[in-house]
């Protein structure tokens, strides 16, 4: 399938990570040294004046969030993919109306 | 009297007012009679008119009547309600123009009615015309989700009305008692107190979805139609988040809820495999932002929540609409079964990052200028738990549906797919939705100028750009450590909807069960009884009885001799 120049361009992109995820490393190391640089000019919390604060608070939320969701996930929330499809077999969860008027005889 | 009084009061006076949901209803019931294109450009001209006739409404009071003694008024145009007026419209444009090559009466009508109605709750001056817009956006909205055909939707269809039902009951019998406790219907910052209170609050959590009784979203949305779910996903929620504004700002216990709502959204977000439902956990999560804005009811926050809830339908629905491009050019729906397309549909691709980058607030983008506000609030507040725990589901944002959703649908490994970009009336759609997020993002002052109080907030404060560049690339970089654990799981996450799906169907069927068994027990019972007596009767008088016997005619006639004797004796004695 012929592809459009746009999709060629992502492609190739694509077929470059490593160098378009080196590219993001060096910015966000920048990006750090930059809050050093120039404070934040807030302190309404005692975190907010410092630099790199929001640095590491991204990545641990991250991991909070991955670990609590998954555990959850595992734990409590997880079903098989047809576990509500009695829903569509009108009868599955009730039975057959028709045995069940014989079933307790 | 100032002249601009004055001019207002004239309008007020002259009571002729173009509604622009009536107009829009009215016009929507013309569309069945017309066939092919000219029905699509009749739709498109319609939406226009709809955006033109909302666009140039001032603020102001129309349209007032009364019917048997309670005042009505139709139109109730401010700041606030003109805010949410607008974008309902251009939602409604757009929405249309992403549909125009649906060929279903019922969907075109029943869209543009769902649309009509929420505008309508927007400009109700009174909450009983509220009321009568609420239930009919109920019942236009769930065409949405029918349409779709399948048998999950049809369930999920009859679900989502029973919850909307119960939202307007309460609602209603709120309205009702605010009505008996004040004498008026005028809906403004609720001045009742205790059941009325409470009751139309409720009735409009329902609809804005703040758990427990958030999952009809996460059910239904799924299951409706492509082009419905646009409609869906701008309109219900964002009425009640109106609602609450206009009605409940400064009611505490909201803030908790919102929190808890953005975090929910981000835990079941990063559980789902479909994308449409994992979408339908972000819209709950956002909303969050705006409920916990209400909450905290300074006026930035509620600035905020207006804001927000502007950039919100208009970015969740450049989200909604690529992830129906790619279901109606895949067929596919699951993130483990999607993956490698990005090259077949880049410009749907590039698209959704727009609108992915923007719910995940990135500078530039039309997030940005409105969750940083309710962040900002919190901090103006001083609330550190709130400030923390929105940031953290700000980031949690990204990670669901600024990475895992786009990395797991359109990137990750080539699975086979060879689909076509999506069609132009679909990319149009699209790219006019993410042209608003980025012109918004670009130039905060023009949102802000619709905001219900004067904005005196910068979003692009050093501060807020280093906080939130940091906080978004490096949960990017969490992302990337942990891609593994991240994709789609061929399950389902269990919601509180399994209350009512599995629990209560289960409970019903034992209650039945019981009463059945018990009522069995009891005609048995009668039964034995009745056959206990019969039984002993039979003994004497059956066939096998003494009485029950034929006797030959010799013992007869002794007998009888017998008795005659006996009478005979009877009568000479006596």
């Amino acid at each position: 399938m012929k592809l459009s120049k746009l999709g060629r361009v992502l492609e190739w992109m694509h077929d470059h990570s490593k160098l378009m995820s080196g590219f993001m490393l060096v910015v966000m190391a920048l990006l750090v040294i930059a809050n050093f640089m120039f404070p934040a000019g807030y302190d309404r919390f005692f975190w907010e004046s410092w630099p790199g604060a929001g640095a590491v608070y991204g990545l641990f939320s991250c991991v909070v969030i991955v670990v609590v969701s998954k555990f959850l996930g595992y734990k409590f929330l997880y079903r098989p993919e047809n576990y509500y499809d009695n829903e569509n077999q009108p009868n599955a969860l009730t039975g057959d109306p028709a045995k069940r008027e014989t079933r307790d005889e | 009297m100032s002249e601009i009084q004055v001019a207002a009061q004239a309008v007020t006076q002259s009571g002729f007012w173009w509604h622009p949901s009536f107009v829009l209803i009215l016009g929507a019931l013309v569309i069945p009679f017309l066939r092919g294109s000219i029905q699509q450009g009749y739709r498109v001209a319609l939406a226009l008119v709809f955006v033109f006739l909302v666009f140039q409404t001032q603020t102001g009071t129309y349209g007032q009547f009364q019917v048997a003694g309670l005042d009505l008024v139709t139109g109730r145009v401010d700041k606030l309600s003109l805010a949410f007026a607008y974008v309902f419209s251009l939602i409604t444009l757009i929405a249309t123009i992403y549909s125009l090559h649906v060929k279903d009466n019922i969907q075109h009508v029943t869209s543009l009615l769902y649309a009509a109605a929420a505008t309508g709750v927007a400009l109700a001056g009174d909450l009983l015309t509220l009321y009568v817009f609420w239930e009919m956006m109920m019942l236009a909205s769930v065409w949405l989700i029918w349409r779709n055909a399948t048998q999950a939707a049809y369930t999920a269809g009859y679900r989502y009305l029973m919850v909307h039902a119960v939202s307007g009951v309460m609602l209603l019998a709120g309205i009702v008692l605010f009505f008996s406790d004040t004498g008026s219907l005028v809906f403004d910052q609720m001045q009742a107190t205790g059941w009325a209170f409470y009751l139309i609050l409720f009735g409009i959590l329902i609809n804005a979805a703040v758990p427990p009784m958030h999952a009809w979203l996460s059910d239904a949305y799924p299951q409706s139609t492509i082009t419905g779910a646009i409609f869906l996903s701008a309109l219900t929620t964002k009425t009640a988040v109106y609602t609450l504004i206009r009605g409940f700002p400064g009611t505490d216990f909201l803030i908790l809820l919102g929190v808890i709502m953005a975090l929910w959204g981000v835990v079941y977000g990063i559980l789902a495999n479909d994308i449409r439902r994992l979408l339908a956990y972000s819209i709950i999560s956002q909303v969050g932002y705006m409920v916990a804005a209400v909450g905290m009811g300074t006026v930035i926050a509620l600035n905020g929540a207006t804001a927000h809830a502007f950039t919100h339908i208009l970015y969740k629905s450049v989200l909604f609409m690529a992830a129906g491009a790619v279901i109606s050019m895949t067929g596919k729906s699951k993130l483990t079964e999607l993956g490698g397309i990005y090259k077949y549909m880049p410009i749907t691709f590039l698209l959704y990052m727009v609108g992915a980058a923007s719910i995940s607030a990135f500078p530039l983008f039309s997030g940005f200028v409105s969750k940083t506000m309710i962040v900002e609030a919190a901090a103006v507040e001083g609330i550190a738990w709130v400030w923390l725990l929105l940031s953290m589901a700000s980031a949690g944002t990204f990670l669901y549906t600024g990475l895992r959703l786009p990395y797991y649908t359109f990137l990750r490994k080539d699975v086979g797919l060879r689909p076509k970009e999506a069609p132009w009336n679909m990319l149009l759609a699209m790219g006019i939705a993410a042209f608003f997020c980025i012109f918004i993002g670009i130039n905060p002052a023009w949102l802000y100028s619709f905001m219900p109080f004067p904005v005196e907030y910068n979003a692009y404060s050093a501060g807020h750009l280093f906080w939130e560049l940091q906080l978004l690339l490096f949960t990017g970089l969490g992302f990337f450590l942990m891609v593994k654990h991240l994709g789609g799981e061929r399950k389902l996450s269990a919601d509180t909807d399994w209350v009512y799906r599995k629990f209560a169907p289960k409970v019903v069927y034992r209650v039945a069960e019981w009463v059945r068994s018990t009522w069995r027990a009891i005609i048995g019972g009668l039964l034995g009884i009745t056959n206990g007596v019969w039984r002993s009767m039979s003994r004497t008088y059956g066939d096998e009885g003494v009485m029950g016997q034929t006797w030959g005619i010799g013992v007869t006639t002794i007998w009888v001799v017998l008795f005659m004797g006996l009478y005979g004796l009877y009568v000479v004695l006596f």
